[in-house]
């Protein structure tokens, strides 16, 4: 989408103002010069405020933004004034922006109406959207439809990288959870892969439907499903937190590599620095040997454990035996059951001669005897597995040896932690921290951070293998159980298609994802390194997992975001959203406010370049104040080349255009 | 015809279903389906019957 023309009435410091941006040469490239104050912003607020409802540029209204303050209506105050003494009971306000696109011709228009006597909104806004068709008759749509036109061509989640603020790139830079998710959605939107991110979510939809209607045709599949659901939904979790601990940690790493490069830099804290650093790593080192000789101690327990608590009941047997074993007190092996087989007969079964009374009287007194000594017997057959379980010769020194190994790593890491405390003490002394930068000052809770979380992932790790098991047998469970029950048959039938579908839909969301992102990178190094003045510098970008950039040194290969001008990082950002734009293909405008207010004087005609060749492709349109708009720009972006220029002029709180004649 | 307006998408879809013509019809009617503001329910099972329905045509040699 391109805008052909803007039109306002009364918002701001417009009275009536129309822009034309007709294309008349190769490059859709516009021109708006304004001083400060004049309205450059507020003509970027205006196109907001008609698409979306909203002003993003005004401050207060940005996240990052330290304070939110009073601020005027938005009806231009001359307006307003001469409502007022004309009686009239409301002033209009309103926007209107033509576009075209291969589709055809629309028109986006936001109207108000501000109450003279309270200042404030009468009603609603009216939103109405006027779409022209090639080939056929005009659309008129109004309120939420006419949202979801903007939303289909302009999707306000990614109106940064249409609408690009250079005074605004902690909005492209910033770390925040919410930046970050920002900025990951917007490319996701662009790239298409919300479609595709969407059909995944509406299949597993579906099958979670199917697998309610199983349950409810099979009351154990009822059972089953609930614990698999959940399972899965626990090892989701794990699985995200995880991630994010990961990308916390390359963070803080990529951070830390940044502040070593500022405090090597100074060659007072150089050393101090690298000790400090080479004990962190021994540091670290020793904290895995410990996490090794915690776990022998765990095995070691779990040996001994049993052992040690029957020991004394172990060691009384065996004595009550032994002094059993002294006294003789132990009966010879006699065949019981030929005993009482014989007395059963009265005849002895060996010789067949039948037993006399008083014989059989003896013979039973004996059995009893016996008998009652059967416990004792027993415990001779166990007597050498007591023996092995009291066998605790090695236990001592063992258990000395494992514990020792502890007490040592613990006090290695413990007298680094002392060496590196002093070391750090030397380097804040020596280091002469007055004007750098937040992240090394922040060096050390970045450390800390990083430990901390290097500690919950392992904890996470080892617990999301054991979640992974429990959810496939539970898979397993629920599969067997769904092969069995006849009734089930269509809906398995389903499920199984769907499994598939949502296989390949992930696969290919994976493929478009990885994909753009190489691309991406491609795209924003190449375009910064158009853009860049110092050649030799920065030689890769990397996106991480959630887009966000990354800067490498050319020849020492560190990250070094944190460590560039706001010039250099003003020019990043805007590489990364002209490479979104080109990577996705996606056919709309780049308005740029303010694009060269860091950038020096002679760095500028090499910027003014870049930019024309790639309004060869789409429409930029670029405010600059006049200091902006300098020789080395104006030798660049000159009539012929350029389609338009405006100047604006204030005075008495309006703001006009000044001719349309480039006065370059 | 697709009705997915992204081409990279509906290249994509087609590369990983090459040998499987009733996946690919279905993948790309309910991604193509993203595109308009038709509610997906309906679509979507639609599609998954015709897709049986095709299946078992094919599995009992129709």
């Amino acid at each position: 989408m391109r805008f052909s023309e803007i039109t306002i009435h009364n918002f701001r410091q417009y009275r009536d103002v129309h822009f034309d941006f007709p294309k008349t040469t190769s490059c859709d490239m516009h021109i708006i010069e304004a001083s400060n104050g004049v309205g450059k912003t507020n003509l970027m607020n205006s196109v907001n405020w008609c698409l979306y409802g909203d002003e993003p540029h005004l401050s207060g209204n940005n996240e990052f933004d330290a304070h939110t303050g009073d601020r005027l209506s938005i009806c231009n105050l001359a307006a307003f004034q001469e409502a007022k003494s004309n009686g009239e009971s409301a002033c209009p306000v309103f926007v209107e922006i033509k576009g075209e696109n291969d589709e055809g011709l629309f028109v986006f228009k936001r109207t108000v109406y501000i109450n003279v006597q309270t200042y404030t909104q009468a009603g609603a806004d009216e939103f109405e959207v006027r779409k022209f068709p090639v080939n056929s008759d005009m659309e008129l749509h109004t309120g939420k439809d006419g949202e979801l036109i903007v939303d289909q061509y302009m999707p306000k989640k990614i109106r940064e990288y249409f609408y690009f603020d250079g005074e605004r790139l902690l909005n492209y830079l910033t770390n925040t959870e919410s930046t970050v998710s920002k900025i990951r959605d917007s490319v996701y939107e662009i790239a298409g892969v919300n479609f595709i991110n969407r059909s995944g979510e509406h299949l597993v939809e579906l099958k979670k439907g199917f697998q309610k209607k199983l349950s409810a045709l099979s009351p154990d599949l009822n059972k089953i499903t609930k614990a698999l659901n959940d399972a899965d939904a626990e090892v989701a979790t794990d699985e995200l937190t995880i991630d994010y601990l990961t990308s916390q940690i390359k963070e803080a790493e990529a951070a830390i590599a940044e502040a070593n490069e500022i405090i090597n830099g100074r060659e007072n804290t150089r050393d101090a620095n690298e000790q400090y650093n080479n004990n962190r790593r021994i540091i670290e080192h020793h904290k895995k040997s410990l996490e090794d000789a915690k776990a022998n101690l765990v095995e070691f327990v779990k040996r001994y454990f049993l052992r040690l608590m029957l020991y004394r009941y172990n060691k009384s047997t065996l004595d009550y035996i032994e002094e059993r074993e002294a006294q003789n007190a132990i009966n010879p092996e006699v065949n019981v059951s030929a005993i009482k087989d014989s007395l059963d007969r009265h005849e002895c079964r060996l010789c067949g001669q039948s037993i006399p009374h008083d014989i059989e009287d003896e013979l039973r007194k004996l059995l009893v005897r016996y008998e009652s000594n059967v416990s004792l017997q027993t415990l001779i057959g166990i007597k050498s597995d007591i023996k092995r379980s009291l066998d605790i010769k090695g236990y001592e020194e063992e258990k000395e040896k494992l514990f020792n190994r502890i007490r040592e790593i613990e006090d290695e890491i413990t007298a680094l932690q002392d060496k590196n405390d002093e070391l750090w003490r030397i380097i804040e002394r020596d280091g002469d921290l007055v004007g750098l930068d937040i992240a090394f000052r922040s060096k050390k809770e970045l450390e800390d951070r990083k430990d901390k979380d290097i500690e919950k992932k392992g904890k996470y790790k080892v617990t999301l293998e054991e979640k992974r098991k429990k959810a496939q047998n539970l898979r397993d469970e629920y599969n067997r159980a769904l092969n069995e029950d006849k009734k089930c048959d269509e809906l398995r039938k389903k499920n199984a298609f769907l499994d598939r579908a949502i296989s390949i839909v992930e696969g290919v969301k994976k493929e478009i994802i990885d994909d753009i992102k190489a691309q991406m990178q491609d795209e924003t190094m190449s375009i910064f390194d158009e853009l860049i003045w110092k050649k030799d510098t920065y030689g890769r970008v990397e996106l991480d997992d959630n887009f966000r950039l990354h800067l490498f040194h050319k020849r020492t290969g560190q990250s070094c975001l944190y460590t560039c001008s706001a010039a250099e990082k003003e020019l990043l950002a805007l590489s990364f959203t002209i490479a979104l734009h080109n990577v996705s293909g996606y056919d709309n405008l780049l308005f740029i406010d303010t694009p060269v207010g860091r950038v020096s004087d002679v760095n500028r005609e090499n910027f003014a370049k870049v930019l024309l060749e790639v309004s060869q492709g789409k429409q930029i349109i670029m405010a600059f104040t006049p200091s902006e708009y300098s020789d080395e720009i104006k030798s660049v972006l000159c009539k012929p080349v350029i389609s338009s220029y405006n100047r604006l002029t204030y005075g008495e709180d309006v703001t006009t255009i000044n001719g349309g004649t480039y006065n370059g | 015809m697709s009705e997915i307006k992204n081409k990279t998408i509906e290249d994509k879809l087609k590369a990983a279903t090459m040998n499987d013509a009733v996946m690919q019809d279905f993948l790309l009617a309910v991604v193509g389906n993203e595109y308009k503001t038709i509610q997906y329910s309906r679509v979507y099972n639609n599609e998954l019957d015709k897709a049986l329905k095709m299946l078992e045509g094919e599995v009992n040699g129709v």
